[in-house]
């Protein structure tokens, strides 16, 4: 049995129909897979291959306040509504933070209270960038002067860290609130 | 005014896509209302998605939508590759747009929002990614707090939650979804007073535009859906991030600027973005003029404002001794598109320093120096289209007029009665007219009655109105060519005297309509 030829005008009609059909099923393909790929395309951030030390905590440290009654000359000025019998004056201390790495100074700089007022907690967010590997660590934040003796507050850690690359070493409050602990990442 | 370098340039792209999907269904004519469509897709996949989301276990819930092989992780895809669709379908909708030149005067306030438009979706789009809470939404919302954290805002730095020193609240995941619902639902808002001085606005795609996109989408969500990357982990820095470009394209940038440099950036590219109606601004002296209507000749029939496309034109009393309506023209919305001059039966109203009469002079005047004859084609068309090339190209006559939609139908009678064998109208695609309708109703005006008219005495087979954009040359040409042919068949078949005789005939009734 042998097949009748085609037509040669019906097979380019055919033709042009397939390639009408097929050429937008095809751009739109094509348009298709490039919104896939660019909705997740891999990306490697910088910091990837050095360890980070990152140190963090909140304080709502001491404040030593200083009061006096006010006079009559100061009450009699003041709306009545306002006369409170006493003046007082709040002073925080301010605190030194010193970090070092492998008996380096890494960093040390000044913490004062939070907010405009200086009424808010401290707070102490750095973070430094390390080689991966073994990194003694020595952090000290201590308050200067102007606290009494027994609400100073001093913070401390001297430990040997393990570092690795893409992983951040977290130097935190322990649960007591009054020694510094490290935290590392417990996903494998 | 004459077309810039992006419209040569989309124009270019336009004539491929054209070729592949017809100018009926070039989706890039469809942009604006894709983003409504894919704005809807994102609504009916986000309410599914609702359902499932935890706050207090935002990996895991999503986790556990896409171990729903039946639906969920398909519909996770479909909303995220439709939110990406509706970013590209923005951006392509902006530039055609500023391509067009449809920036500038009342436009501004479409323009202004649309720039709004196109923040809010990015905003909402990136606390979508940080409800997922693995390695991209870590990414991104390291990113944010640390900007945010660079303003005198907040009395703690807001990037001290991100340090792994304990877990995120619930009301971090809380404050996001509800941003994540809020802005999308302003967007509603927001898009009402973009197409405010819009008339008949196409806020959906034709169908199959509408329906393949969805379907292509739908498709890639089952046979690529889009990963699931770990869980956040604060005290690891993410590792090959699968990053929604749509949304992250700013990440290797940004991440490398100090916060205020990226303020600086942001704040730059929006402000230079949102001036662009005041940076394009034609010159005084090239700022077209509003339209104006001649009291003296308006009939008060109202078709200029069933047709113009910015709703610029209403109907007022008359005052004085004559009674009745007649139509006035708000100059504050009149983006001088010059459509109104078309739609006049009596020719009253002028528009782009031309008029309806002004362009029967014209059509008189060119029928006196080129004096086309019964085998001579003439183009009209505008300078935003290949017709004057064409011209040259294939012998024919060219007269310009500023836009198709202002040629008034008369001006195509005129020009066969002056002797020319056919009238070739070349006009913008339907559906990326850049005067909106301009078009189609000139489309209708020649062959399907609509006002004002061309008079059933004139005889259909000598005019054609060809869509083809700035860079379809081969479409034009070839639908030259075949008009052509047409016309010379049609002088072979008539004999000389029988045009040139039944136009002389009805000379006497088009000068009494045309005085
Ligand atoms: C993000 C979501 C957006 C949506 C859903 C949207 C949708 C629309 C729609 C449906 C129209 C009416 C089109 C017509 O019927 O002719 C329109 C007009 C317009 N759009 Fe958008 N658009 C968006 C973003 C933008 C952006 C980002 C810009 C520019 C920055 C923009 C600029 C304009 C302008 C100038 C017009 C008026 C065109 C004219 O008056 O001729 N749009 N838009």
């Amino acid at each position: 049995m042998s097949a009748a030829p085609m037509n040669p005008e019906r097979g380019r009609a055919v033709r042009t129909r397939i390639v009408r059909w097929l050429a937008p099923v095809l751009v739109t393909a094509v348009m298709t897979v490039g919104i896939g790929w660019l909705a997740r395309a891999p990306y490697q951030p910088p910091g990837s291959d050095s360890a980070t030390l990152r140190l963090s905590w909140r304080l709502r440290a001491p404040v030593a306040e200083t009061c006096r009654p006010r006079t009559q000359a100061e009450l009699d000025a003041l709306p009545v509504h306002m006369r409170t019998p006493e003046v007082c004056q709040s002073r925080s201390a301010a605190y030194d933070l010193i970090v070092q790495v492998d008996a380096r100074t890494a960093d040390t700089s000044r913490v004062l209270q939070g907010g405009a007022k200086g009424d808010r907690p401290l707070f102490v967010l750095k973070e430094l960038s390390l080689e991966p590997g073994p990194h003694h660590v020595r952090v000290r934040f201590a308050s200067g002067a102007g606290l009494p003796a027994e609400e100073s507050v001093v913070l401390a850690l001297d430990t040997v860290l393990h570092m690795h690359a893409g992983t951040v070493d977290l130097v935190t409050l322990g649960p007591d609130g009054r020694t510094l602990i490290v935290r590392q990442s417990t996903q494998p | 005014m004459q077309p810039r370098f992006s419209y040569r340039s989309i124009s270019r792209v336009d004539t491929w896509l054209n070729r592949v999907y017809t100018s009926r269904y070039n989706p890039l004519y469809h942009s604006g209302a894709i983003v409504i469509a894919m704005l809807l897709v994102l609504l009916a996949t986000g309410l599914y998605l609702l359902i499932y989301y935890r706050i207090g276990a935002p990996h895991a819930s999503v986790e556990r939508i896409d171990a729903q092989l039946w639906t969920g992780r398909w519909i996770r895809g479909l909303h995220r590759f439709a939110s990406d669709a509706a970013v590209v379908a923005a951006l392509v909708h902006a530039f055609r747009m500023y391509a067009q030149r449809r920036t500038w005067g009342p436009r501004a306030l479409a323009w202004v929002s649309g720039v709004v438009l196109l923040v809010v979706i990015m905003v909402s789009g990136w606390t979508g990614y940080v409800l997922v809470w693995d390695t991209h939404a870590q990414l991104i919302a390291a990113e944010g707090a640390r900007w945010l954290d660079a303003l005198p805002l907040f009395s703690e730095p807001i990037g001290r939650s991100f340090v792994g020193e304990s877990d995120l609240p619930g009301g971090f995941f809380f404050l996001n979804l509800f941003a994540h619902i809020a802005l999308p639902i302003g967007m509603g808002v927001l898009l009402w007073v973009h197409i405010a001085r819009v008339a008949r606005p196409v806020l959906l795609p034709a169908r199959p535009v509408l329906w393949g996109s969805i379907a292509a989408l739908t498709l890639l969500a089952i046979v690529w859906p889009p990963p699931m990357a770990p869980a956040a982990d604060l005290l690891r820095v993410p590792q090959n991030v699968p990053v929604d470009w749509f949304f992250g394209f700013w990440l290797p940038l940004t991440i490398r600027l100090p916060a205020w440099g990226v303020w600086l950036l942001g704040v730059l590219v929006l402000a230079l973005f949102a001036a662009i109606p005041w940076l394009t601004r034609p010159r005084p002296q090239e700022l077209p003029a509003p339209a104006t209507v001649d009291e003296r000749t308006c009939t008060g029939c109202e078709q200029c404002v069933h047709d113009c496309p910015y709703d610029a034109i209403e109907m007022i009393a008359r005052t004085g001794d004559r009674e009745g309506m007649i139509a006035r023209v708000k100059t504050e919305l009149c983006t001088s598109c010059g459509i109104c001059i078309g739609s006049c039966p009596p020719m009253a109203i002028s528009a782009l320093g031309t008029s309806a009469r002004a362009q029967l002079e014209e059509a008189r005047a060119f029928l006196a120096e080129e004096t086309p004859g019964e085998r001579d084609l003439v183009i009209v068309g505008c300078s935003w289209s290949g017709a004057r090339a064409e011209a040259e190209r294939s012998g024919a006559k060219f007269m310009s007029v500023p836009c198709i939609g202002a040629m008034h139908s008369s001006t195509v009678e005129i020009l066969l009665r002056g002797g020319a064998g056919g009238v070739l109208v070349a006009g913008c695609p339907e559906h990326d007219g850049r005067t909106r309708e301009g078009v189609t109703w000139t489309e209708e005006r020649l062959f399907q009655g609509r006002a004002a008219d061309l008079k059933p005495r004139v005889d259909r087979s000598r005019i054609r109105l060809v869509q083809a954009t700035l860079g379809e040359k081969v479409l034009l040409h070839e639908s030259v060519r075949a008009f052509a042919a047409e016309i010379d068949a049609l002088a072979d078949a008539n004999g000389e005297i029988d045009v040139v005789d039944l136009c002389r005939k009805a000379q006497p009734a088009v000068q009494e309509e045309s005085s």
